[in-house]
């Protein structure tokens, strides 16, 4: 599964279709999520040097937002309804991450034209890829928050984090897996 | 001395102390807190969500299937525990202790409705558990923004994703179905 231009027909009509429940799904979050997403946006001072740690993690939400995207019309309907939801959020947090990096000066990457998301085809399949991308992205945050400057910027991200480790929970049960294995989330 | 008069001069007083406050408040603000007195913090909060889960499992309230689940997040809440104490005395800080009293004052400061010794039923168990979990999660939340070293941040952080899922499966044994209540929010900040 690609969200490639070049990927097969049905891949990229799944994709656009997908697309247009994202968009919902980012007004629904936005509207949701407003309070916090300016309280990120206008309490946190952030510094040229944090734009790039930033950057990187902006990629990595944008890739999760490609993962989910594509995999949603794959999944079963319970499992389809939570991934709307982790969607939502998850387009919230890029949102937020858009906002530090524009509020340093900085301007955020728009999202690559393709992500390697894989072949998944089965339920469980898009459950293990999105796992593996949550996973990612909290790999990259465990090691990355300590980087930024200002305190108040890494409780800020790190709110962020916590939210991604709620969806590793739940993706998790869903797999039929321990849904919380281990006292400290790592990613690994 | 009339009533009005002894209530005027208390305002006074009460105004005066605080502008004499002033110049040590602000001295303080522009110091940062120790690591150790950031951990310390975290440490009695932790201590406390021990205390709310070993209450709570020795209750008889619970369901067989909703036990074995919380004592492995109270297996868990150790781990943090003892990481926490581990790191203070490398800091060679003194432990807090945090007594059963000493966590019902707590939870009435942090405006926790459900106290240690008014468990009625599971359904108060776990609202006393959701709720011990988000000041966990703000005590994580506070401390990643005061620490100075990056070991110790990293630790809080891969802890307050532990709480942030914690409080995810409580919610969902309390609520079974309703997924919008079990991660509603997309920023996880918890309780201050």
């Amino acid at each position: 599964m690609t969200s490639s231009p070049e990927a097969d027909s049905h891949s990229r009509r799944t994709l656009l279709a997908a697309g247009g429940g994202a968009t919902v799904a980012l007004l629904a979050g936005c509207s949701g999520s407003k309070p916090l997403r300016v309280k990120v946006r206008n309490g946190v001072t952030v510094q040229s040097g944090d734009v790039s740690i930033l950057g990187a993690l902006l990629d990595l939400e944008q890739h999760a937002i490609a993962g989910y995207t594509a995999g949603i019309p794959l999944l079963d309907r319970p499992a389809a309804k939570a991934a709307q939801q982790f969607l939502s959020q998850e387009l919230a947090h890029s949102g937020a991450l858009r906002d530090l990096i524009r509020k340093a000066g900085g301007t955020p990457e728009k999202p690559r034209t393709s992500y390697d998301l894989g072949h998944p085809t089965t339920n469980a399949q898009v459950l293990a890829l999105l796992r593996d991308l949550e996973n990612a992205q909290l790999s990259a945050y465990v090691q990355m928050i300590p980087l930024l400057t200002p305190g108040r910027l890494r409780s800020a991200v790190a709110a962020i984090s916590a939210n991604d480790a709620q969806h590793l929970a739940v993706l998790r049960q869903e797999l039929g897996q321990n849904p919380v294995p281990s006292a400290f989330v790592t990613g690994h | 001395m009339t009533r009005r008069q002894v209530v005027q001069t208390g305002i006074v007083g009460t105004a005066a102390a605080a502008l004499l406050r002033v110049p040590d408040a602000a001295a303080a603000g522009a110091v940062a807190p120790s690591d150790s007195a950031v951990l310390a913090r975290t440490l009695r909060i932790e201590q406390l969500v021990v205390i709310a889960y070993e209450r709570v499992l020795t209750s008889g309230l619970l369901a067989p299937g909703v036990s074995g689940q919380l004592r492995t997040i109270l297996g868990q809440e150790h781990r943090h525990v003892a990481v926490l104490e581990r790191a203070l005395r490398e800091l060679g800080a003194a432990l807090p202790r945090t007594s059963d009293s000493a966590a019902e004052r707590l939870l009435a400061a942090h405006h926790v409705h459900v106290g240690l010794g008014s468990l009625r039923d599971q359904h108060d168990c776990l609202k006393l558990l959701i709720d011990v979990e988000s000041l966990a999660e703000g005590a994580y939340y506070a401390s990643i923004s005061k620490l100075s070293d990056p070991g110790l941040m990293r630790t809080s952080i891969a802890a307050m994703g532990c709480e942030a899922q914690h409080w995810t499966l409580l919610n969902a044994i309390q609520h079974p179905g309703k997924l919008y209540r079990s991660v509603p929010y997309p920023f996880v900040q918890g309780s201050p």
